[in-house]
C-alpha cells in the first residue's frame, strides 16, 4: 500500500492534507515534528514523504539529508509556505520529487504524489533486479567472479586463459557455468547484468 | 561771790586789753606810715627817724608823732577811749534789744524797706534773738523844743522798763534829735545811724558811741546814669529845688562845674511846674533830664517829690535819670540809685556787732556804697533804650513777668505736651513716607508682577472660600475672553470656562487643603470666538491661616500653546510609532505572509479534500463535517491574523483598554513565529498566571513588545544556531505592577553603547533607524511604566519593561 508520509508543524494544514490525501485513497502517516517522523520511518514501505520546508529546529531539507544519509530510498515532496528560489534549488537538486508552495491545489499535490509514486515504484524494480542479480552473483565462486569481470570487459577466452595462467578449455566450462547461474544466454545479456551489478569492465 | 569774781575778771581784761592797745599804738606808728605812700613828707620823716644818729631825728619823730595825731586824732582817741569803754561793757553787757528812731512817718516806702532788711540781718540766726522797737517821730512835718520835749516824755515814758541796747537813728532829723536828747533817755546805749549823707554828718558833732555808714549822692553818679541811657549824651537837663535847698543834694552845686566842659547842662531847677512841663516836653536830642527831688516849685506849690517826678514824667521827651528809690515808678527811667534794703543790712551788722560785745566808738563811720543801677522797665520801653546797654546786674523793675515767670510749670508742661506732640507728629510723619515709600516699592512690584505675569501670559488671582470673593489680575479678563465690562468675579469667570470643566474648577479651589502643595486643574475656556483655550489653574492654600483663613491664592497659565505643541508632538510621536510599526511589519512581511498561507493551506485542503470525499460513492459525511469546520477555524485563524496586521498599521489615538499581558505576549509571538523559525530562533515562553489586568493601548504595547522581540532576534545573528534562543517572560512585581521580560542571547550591550540606547537615531544595526527604542521607552513612560535594558548575568540582553496594574493606575489618576 503507498504511504503518504505528512511531516508539518502546523497541526491544522498537516490535518487538512491529510485528509485530503485519504480522501484521495492514500494511505497517510502524519508527523508534526521531523524527529518524530524520523523515529517512526520504515523504509520498506512503499510511499512518499510531504515535508514542510520550514518547521522549528530541524528544516525539510535537513530532513531529506537526515533520510538519504540513513540510507532511505524515499521520495521527497516539499512544501513551503515561501517557495523561495534558493530553497527550491536547493531541494530539487537533493533529489526531491516537487517544490510545492503553499497552498496547494490538490491536482498539484496528488500529481507530485502520482509522480513521486511511479519513480517509488521503479526504483523499488530496479533495486529489487538488482538485488536478484546479485544474489545470483553471490553464488559465483571467486575464479568465475575473475572470468566474468574479465568477459564484461571483452576479452577472448584465450586471453582470459592466458591472463589467468590457465587453458581456453578451462575458460569455456567457466563461461558456461556463470552464465548458467546468471540466468543468461548471451554474452550481451551477461554484460548487461553485469552493469546492473556494477561489475566494471 | 559772783559780783566779786566779774569784777577782778573785769580788771584783768582791762589791764590786758591796756597792754594790748599800747602794743598796738606802737606797732601802728611803724605800720601806717609807710602805707600813707603818697605823703610825701611823712614819708621822709620815717626814713629820718631810722637814724637816730642824726640830733634832728628825735625832733622830727616827734613831729612825725604830732601829725599822726592830728590825722589819727579820733583813732587814737577811740583807741585810748576803748579800754574803758571796753570795761564798761564788760561790766553790763547790753540788753538785747534795738530801738529804730525813724525820722518819717510809718507809711515812708524807704523805711519799709529799711525795717524789712534791718530786721532780717539782725536775726539772721534764729540764737539770741534781737527785740526791735521802732518810733517814727515824723520829724519833717512836726518840729521844734516843744515837739522834742513831747516826744522824749513819750519816748521816756514808753520805755521805762524797756532796756534799749542800741538805738538806730534813721535819718539825719532823726539823729538830730537823739543827740539832743540822748542823755535824758538813753545816756548809755550805743548809737547807729543810717540814711544819712556824708555831708550832714560831717556837720553834726558825734559822741564816740555813735557810728553808722553814710550814703553819698554825687552829680558824677548822675552822669553816669545819664550815660546809661543815652549813651551819646550831649545834654543834660536838671529838674528839681534849687540845690541848696535840698540837703542831700546840696554839694552837687561844688560838683556841677567839674562836668560843664564836657556837658551843657540846662537848668530847669526852681522852675514853676507848667513851665516845667513845657520844658521837658521839648528837649534836644542827646539830652537826659536829671531829676533830684521837688518839694515846692517856682509858683510855690508843695509836692511830694514822687508827685512832682509823675508830672513831669508824663510829658518829658527824654529819659529821666533819677538817684532816690522812693523815685522808683513815677516815671524816672532811672540810674544808681541808693536804695533802702543795703542801708538797712548795714544798719543792722553795726548794731549787731554792738549788742555782741564791740564798742561803738571802736567802729569807725565809713562811707558805703549803696548805689546800684535800677530801671523801670516800662521807661526803658518808652524811650526804646535796650536792656543790653545797661550795666550788667542791673535791676530791672516793672517788668511785666513773662509767661516762664508767672506759669512756669504750665509752660512746661505745654512745652513738653508740644514737643511730645512735635515728636509724635515727626514719627507719624516719618511712618508715614516709610509707608508711602513701602505703598509705593509695594505698588511697583505689584505692577512688575502684572506685568510679568501678563507678558508670560500668567493670570494671578486670590479666592476667599467663605466670601467667594475673588480678586484677579487684569490680564485674567484677556485669557477668559471677559468683555471689558464685565465685573470679574468667580461666576463671570466660571461662566466661561467650558460646561463640562466646570466641576472640575471649582473642585480645585474647594479642595486645596495644603498650603505647600499646589495642586492644579486644566479647564478648556471658550472664548467669545469660540476658540477654546486651555487653563490650568494652579492653587495653594495661604501660608498663613491667621492672616487670611480659608484664601487660595493661585494662577492661570494659558497652556494652549503648550497642549497644542504636545498634541502635535504626540502626533508625531504616533506617526513615528506608526512608521516604525509598519517598517517592523515590513520585515515581517514573508513571516506574516506565511502566518496567512498556513491556515489558506489549510483551508484549501480541507476543502479540497471534502470535495473529494464527496465524490466518492457513499461520502464519510462526518469527516466532510470535521473538513469543513477545520476550515472554519483555519479561516478564523488567518482572520486574526489579518487583523492583528490591520491593528499594527492602523493610525490613530491612543486608547485605553483593559489588556490582559499574557494574552498580548502570545499574539505577538504568534506574528513572529514564522520568522523565528526561519531564523532559526527558539523561542521560550514563561508567562506567569493570574497577573493582574494592566490598563494601556495594547496597538503600542505590542508594539513595544514587538520591538524587543525583533531587537533579541536581531541580536543573535552572528550567535550559533544550537544556542539561538529567546526567552520571554511575564510576572508580578511586589510593586503593584507587571513586568514583561525578553532576554536573547546575543553578544549584550557594549560599553560604548551604555546610556546611548534610548537617544533617537542611535542604532547598532545596519539598517536601523535608531528610533525604536526612544518610541518603546516613549510608549512604556505614557503608561505610567518603565522600561530598562541591561545585560543579563548569563549573558545577552534582557529587556524588561513594568506597566502598573490597572487598580493603581486607577488609583494614582
Amino acid at each position: 500500500m503507498f504511504t503518504i508520509f505528512i511531516v508539518d508543524d502546523d497541526a491544522a494544514v498537516l490535518k487538512a492534507l491529510s485528509r485530503l490525501l485519504r480522501a484521495t485513497g492514500y494511505e497517510v502517516q502524519s508527523y508534526t515534528s521531523p524527529q518524530e517522523f524520523l523515529t517512526h520511518h520504515d523504509a520498506t514501505i512503499p510511499g512518499c514523504a510531504v515535508l514542510d520546508v520550514s518547521m522549528p529546529g530541524f528544516d525539510g531539507l535537513e530532513l531529506q539529508q537526515a533520510l538519504t544519509a540513513g540510507g532511505a530510498h524515499r521520495q521527497v515532496i516539499f512544501i513551503t509556505g515561501k517557495g523561495d528560489i534558493p530553497t527550491s534549488v536547493r531541494a530539487m537538486k537533493a533529489g526531491a520529487v516537487d517544490f510545492l508552495t503553499k497552498p496547494i491545489g490538490d491536482a498539484d499535490l496528488l500529481g507530485a504524489i502520482a509522480r513521486a509514486k511511479e519513480q517509488d515504484t521503479k526504483s523499488r524494480q530496479i533495486r529489487a533486479e538488482l538485488a536478484s542479480i546479485q544474489a545470483k552473483i553471490a553464488t559465483l565462486t571467486p575464479r568465475e567472479r575473475q572470468v566474468l569481470a574479465h568477459i564484461v570487459a571483452g576479452r577472448l577466452n584465450k586471453q582470459i586463459a592466458g591472463d589467468l595462467g590457465t587453458v581456453e578449455k578451462t575458460i569455456k566450462v567457466h563461461r558456461g557455468r556463470v552464465m548458467e547461474k546468471l540466468g543468461v544466454r548471451s554474452v550481451a545479456d551477461l554484460v548487461r547484468i553485469a552493469e546492473k551489478a556494477g561489475i566494471s569492465r | 561771790m559772783a559780783a566779786y569774781h566779774r569784777v577782778l575778771l573785769t580788771g584783768l581784761r582791762s589791764v590786758f586789753a591796756a597792754h594790748v592797745y599800747v602794743l598796738f599804738w606802737r606797732l601802728s606808728c611803724i605800720a601806717l606810715w609807710p602805707a600813707a605812700a603818697n605823703n610825701q613828707r611823712r614819708r621822709i620823716y620815717f626814713r629820718e627817724s631810722l637814724n637816730p644818729t642824726q640830733p634832728a631825728a628825735i625832733h622830727r619823730l616827734a613831729l612825725a608823732i604830732t601829725s599822726a595825731l592830728r590825722t589819727y586824732g579820733v583813732s587814737i582817741l577811740l583807741i585810748f577811749a576803748l579800754p574803758w569803754s571796753a570795761s564798761w561793757a564788760a561790766a553790763d553787757p547790753l540788753p538785747r534789744s534795738v530801738l529804730i528812731l525813724d525820722q518819717s512817718d510809718a507809711d515812708s516806702p524807704w523805711y519799709h524797706d529799711f525795717s524789712s532788711a534791718f530786721r532780717s540781718t539782725l536775726n539772721a540766726k534764729p540764737v539770741a534773738r534781737v527785740s526791735v522797737y521802732a518810733e517814727h517821730l515824723d520829724l519833717s512835718r512836726f518840729g521844734g523844743p516843744r515837739h522834742d520835749e513831747l516826744i522824749r516824755t513819750y519816748l521816756r515814758d514808753k520805755f521805762s522798763d524797756r532796756p534799749i541796747g542800741v538805738v538806730v537813728a534813721q535819718g539825719s532829723a532823726a539823729l538830730e534829735f537823739l543827740l539832743r536828747s540822748r542823755s535824758q533817755l538813753w545816756p548809755q546805749a550805743p548809737v547807729v545811724f543810717a540814711s544819712i549823707d556824708q555831708a550832714s554828718i560831717a556837720r553834726l558833732p558825734l559822741p564816740s558811741d555813735v557810728t553808722g555808714t553814710t550814703y553819698q549822692l554825687t552829680f558824677r553818679d548822675a552822669v553816669a546814669s545819664a550815660r546809661m541811657l543815652v549813651p551819646s549824651l550831649k545834654r543834660m537837663a536838671i529838674v528839681g529845688d534849687p540845690f541848696e535847698r535840698q540837703a542831700v543834694r546840696s554839694h552837687f552845686k561844688q560838683e556841677v562845674p567839674a562836668f560843664a566842659a564836657e556837658l551843657e547842662l540846662i537848668d530847669l531847677m526852681g522852675l514853676p511846674m507848667t513851665e516845667l512841663r513845657k520844658r521837658v516836653a521839648a528837649l534836644p536830642d542827646d539830652t537826659a533830664i536829671v531829676y533830684t527831688a521837688i518839694n515846692l516849685d517856682g509858683a510855690e506849690v508843695a509836692y511830694i517829690p514822687y508827685e512832682a517826678l509823675a508830672a513831669v514824667a508824663e510829658v518829658a521827651n527824654r529819659p529821666i535819670v533819677i538817684d532816690a528809690e522812693t523815685s522808683i515808678g513815677y516815671g524816672g527811667t532811672g540810674g544808681l540809685i541808693v536804695t533802702a534794703g543795703p542801708v538797712g543790712e548795714e544798719a543792722a551788722k553795726l548794731a549787731l556787732r554792738i549788742l555782741d560785745g564791740e564798742q561803738a566808738s571802736g567802729i569807725p563811720i565809713t562811707a558805703g556804697s549803696f548805689a546800684r543801677p535800677i530801671f523801670d522797665w516800662r521807661q526803658l520801653q518808652r524811650f526804646g533804650i535796650s536792656e543790653r546797654r545797661l550795666p550788667q546786674g542791673s535791676d530791672i523793675r516793672f517788668r511785666p513777668p513773662s509767661i516762664w515767670e508767672q506759669h512756669r510749670n504750665l509752660v512746661l508742661a505745654g512745652a513738653l505736651a508740644f514737643a511730645c506732640q512735635t515728636g509724635l507728629v515727626g514719627i507719624l510723619l516719618i511712618q508715614r513716607r516709610k509707608r508711602q515709600r513701602i505703598e509705593g516699592l509695594l505698588k511697583e512690584a505689584e505692577e512688575r508682577m502684572s506685568f510679568t505675569a501678563a507678558s508670560v501670559n500668567i493670570g494671578l488671582w486670590q479666592f476667599n472660600r467663605e466670601t467667594h470673593e475673588l480678586w484677579t489680575t487684569e490680564h485674567c479678563r484677556a485669557m477668559f475672553g471677559l468683555a471689558s465690562d464685565v465685573p470679574l468675579t468667580r461666576d463671570m469667570l466660571l461662566k466661561a470656562i467650558h460646561p463640562e470643566d466646570r466641576e472640575t474648577a471649582i473642585s480645585s479651589l474647594r479642595e486645596v487643603l495644603s498650603p505647600k502643595q499646589s495642586a492644579f486643574a486644566d479647564v478648556r475656556v471658550i472664548l467669545p470666538d469660540d476658540q477654546v483655550r486651555w487653563i490650568r489653574i494652579r492653587a495653594r492654600l495661604h501660608p498663613d491661616d491667621r492672616v487670611a483663613p480659608n484664601q487660595v491664592n493661585g494662577i492661570f497659565v494659558d497652556l494652549t500653546e503648550q497642549k497644542a505643541a504636545e498634541a502635535d508632538a504626540a502626533l508625531q510621536r504616533q506617526q513615528v510609532a506608526h512608521l516604525l510599526r509598519v517598517s517592523a511589519l515590513g520585515q515581517l512581511s514573508g513571516a506574516i505572509a506565511h502566518e496567512i498561507n498556513q491556515p489558506l493551506t489549510a483551508i484549501l485542503s480541507n476543502a479540497q479534500g471534502a470535495l473529494h470525499l464527496l465524490a466518492q460513492n457513499s461520502p464519510d459525511l462526518a469527516e466532510v463535517r470535521e473538513a469543513l469546520q477545520d476550515i472554519v477555524h483555519a479561516d478564523n485563524r488567518a482572520g486574526e491574523v489579518v487583523q492583528r496586521l490591520r491593528n499594527l498599521l492602523r493610525k490613530g489615538e491612543r486608547k485605553f483598554e483593559s489588556i490582559d499581558i499574557n494574552e498580548l505576549v502570545n499574539s505577538t509571538i504568534a506574528l513572529l513565529n514564522s520568522e523565528l523559525i526561519s531564523r532559526r530562533i527558539n523561542i521560550r515562553v514563561d508567562l506567569a498566571t493570574g497577573l493582574p489586568a494592566i490598563s494601556g493601548d495594547p496597538i503600542q504595547l505590542q508594539q513595544v513588545f514587538l520591538n524587543l522581540v525583533m531587537n533579541a532576534m536581531d541580536a543573535m545573528a552572528s550567535t550559533p544556531m544550537a544556542q539561538r534562543f529567546i526567552t520571554v517572560s511575564t510576572r508580578a512585581t511586589p510593586a503593584e505592577a507587571v513586568e514583561v521580560l525578553v532576554k536573547d542571547r546575543g553578544r549584550g550591550i557594549q560599553s560604548a553603547e551604555q546610556g546611548k540606547l534610548f537617544e533617537p537615531f542611535y542604532t547598532t544595526k545596519s539598517h536601523g533607524l535608531g528610533l525604536g527604542l526612544t518610541i518603546c521607552s516613549t510608549i512604556v513612560r505614557a503608561h505610567g511604566g518603565k522600561l530598562t535594558l541591561v545585560n543579563d548575568e548569563s549573558g545577552g540582553a534582557l529587556a524588561r519593561f513594568s506597566l502598573p496594574a490597572q487598580e493603581m493606575l486607577i488609583a494614582a489618576q
